[in-house]
């Protein structure tokens, strides 16, 4: 049972390298005035917080929600912390729809927040998200894992380098027109085919930027709606999935899937689609904000997320169906590929997809946007959430 | 602008990890040059790196065996960036499906005049092919004790 949920306010910080100018309780403190101010509040209506963010280790703080606790205003509040990696953030606005669809809260706001910029050699960071134990000595990371993936999409012929530098350039070229987003990239796929290789068949073009941000948003009942904002525009929740994935890349093939699959993206996606009443994805599905950090990853979701057959995602890059100006716009923000905070990321693009809703993206707006899919990943690709949000109610 | 603060600090912390006793049995067997897998007599399937317990179907039952030497390549890279920690590039790296295992594992593949060749080249020569396990003569218990090498 899931009752009427929307979200009313939203926020967020301008994403770069580093915020020098903040404290970590102050860039919070950016986004959630932000999503307050929006949703016509005082932390005082707030009832419970959920806190997302990735690896302490890039803070270098454990439990960064206690400490940044005057940020999002959360004394005498329910708070809890969600942390699935990359995909703390999407996790995050989940947990959020689910204390106010369950009946549990009306007035929840949910953060999220990773400052990547504190750690100067995040890189090595990576290693120690593998087993300590059997992976021992294999410095093996997100980017080498996601290479292995790219690989195995390759050798099935469901992608090549040029497919992943044009994505990678739509991706580029969306983003510089976010105010917010961290890069600003005026390259096309030849820009990215020249760029170099760092774990073949990804360059430095196909992959994320290290970035500092928060993001907020406010979740209320529909009750709320009804009483506080009559007449306001607001982003329905229509359906939630989430799924995990093995530890191991080897384990995730076999009873008919294959590695390329990304099949928990695809277990995700089906329980949202359920619960929203979405039968044809394609059809009904306006845009979609995903994390994914590297272009071969954005090109296997259009066939984890039943837009098309197995292998002819390549299609919709060529047809440039996922452009901004195409039929369905994939990362119409520019996605993890312009600002990638990565504990942040997954509730950026629920946050995106939400503003879209809502016609509040200016000159990234996807024309007449009504139902949009917004899902964040994390781990080595192994943790997945998927949130559908409407601009109407039914 | 003016100048912005910063306070240094850093972890250094050590580990004592617990491998386990079926984690064990695969450690010491790469030091006998022996890939052990465990088979789940519930559901059949093989996974290597061994575990007491099938993920898969959640049983217990499992029985330990032998895997390789030989396999295919599924999925391979090779990594030119370095990192903090990392090898000296380049080094291939490959997902490989051990002959009698069901699910793959990872490890270096060690192929002869890689900094002579181009990554695309190197690698369409590699992904689907025959590779066999090569194991060291001073191993240390580590998955690192055995990698992959192309057949023939």
């Amino acid at each position: 049972m899931f009752n009427p949920t929307a979200v009313v306010g939203t926020g967020q910080t301008k994403y770069s390298s580093h915020r020098a100018d903040v404290s970590t309780p102050e860039l919070l403190f950016e986004a959630t005035r932000k999503a307050l101010d929006e949703a016509e509040m005082e932390p005082v209506d707030i009832e419970a917080v959920v806190f997302g963010s990735a690896p302490e280790v890039f803070e270098g703080v454990h439990e960064p929600d206690k400490w940044t606790v005057a940020g999002f205003g959360g004394t005498d509040k329910a708070t809890v912390r969600i942390h699935t990696g990359g995909a703390a953030g999407g996790s995050a606005a989940l947990e959020a729809a689910r204390l106010v669809g369950s009946g549990a809260y009306d007035r929840v706001l949910v953060v999220a927040l990773q400052r990547v910029g504190e750690a100067p050699k995040a890189q090595g960071i990576f290693t120690r998200i593998t087993d300590p134990v059997l992976d021992k000595g294999l410095s093996l990371n997100v980017i080498s894992s996601v290479a292995l993936i790219a690989s195995r999409q390759i050798a099935l012929g469901r992608i090549t380098p040029q497919h992943m530098d044009l994505v990678a350039a739509k991706n580029r070229q969306a983003g510089r027109l976010n105010p917010n987003g961290h890069l600003d990239l005026d390259i096309d796929a030849s820009d990215v085919a020249a760029s170099r290789m760092i774990c073949w068949p990804i360059r430095l073009l196909h992959a994320c930027p290290r970035s500092d941000g928060a993001a907020a948003a406010v979740i209320v009942s529909g009750e709320e709606v009804r009483h506080r904002y009559p007449g306001k525009p607001v982003a329905w929740v229509k359906g939630l999935g989430a799924a995990a994935d093995t530890y191991r890349l080897g384990k995730r093939a076999g009873d008919g899937w294959e590695l390329a699959d990304v099949r928990a993206l695809y277990w995700a996606a089906a329980k949202a689609y359920e619960q929203a009443g979405i039968g044809d994805p394609r059809a009904e599905l306006d845009g979609v904000e995903l994390q994914a950090p590297f272009a071969n990853l954005e090109i296997a979701s259009y066939e984890a997320l039943g837009l098309c057959e197995r292998g002819a995602a390549a299609t919709l890059v060529e047809e440039e169906v996922t452009s901004l100006g195409g039929p369905l716009p994939f990362c119409a923000s520019g996605g993890p590929m312009t600002s990638n905070p990565i504990g942040a990321s997954g509730l950026i693009w629920f946050v995106e997809a939400a503003d879209q809703v809502r016609g509040l993206c200016g000159d990234h707006q996807i024309d007449g946007a009504r139902t949009m899919l917004a899902s964040a990943a994390g781990g080595i690709h192994q943790f997945f959430s998927v949130c559908i949000l409407g601009a109407s109610q039914n | 602008m003016g100048d912005f603060r910063y306070v240094i600090s850093n972890w250094n912390l050590e580990y004592r990890h617990t491998v386990g006793s079926a984690g064990s049995r695969f450690l010491d067997g790469l030091t006998k040059g022996v890939v052990i897998a465990a088979r789940c007599n519930r559901c059949g399937r093989v996974d290597v790196p061994p575990q007491s317990f099938c993920d898969f179907c959640f049983s217990d039952d499992v029985t330990f065996v032998e895997v390789g030497p030989e396999g295919l390549v599924e999925a391979a890279t090779v990594v030119t960036e370095g990192f903090e920690g990392s090898p000296p590039v380049p080094y291939i790296l490959g997902l490989v499906l051990l002959d009698g295992a069901t699910s793959s594992l990872i490890n270096f593949v060690r192929f002869p005049d890689v900094t002579t060749k181009e990554a695309d080249d190197l690698m369409s020569q590699l992904i689907g092919a025959r590779v066999k396990c090569a194991f060291s003569a001073s191993p240390q218990g580590l998955i690192t004790d055995f990698w992959f090498e192309l057949v023939g």
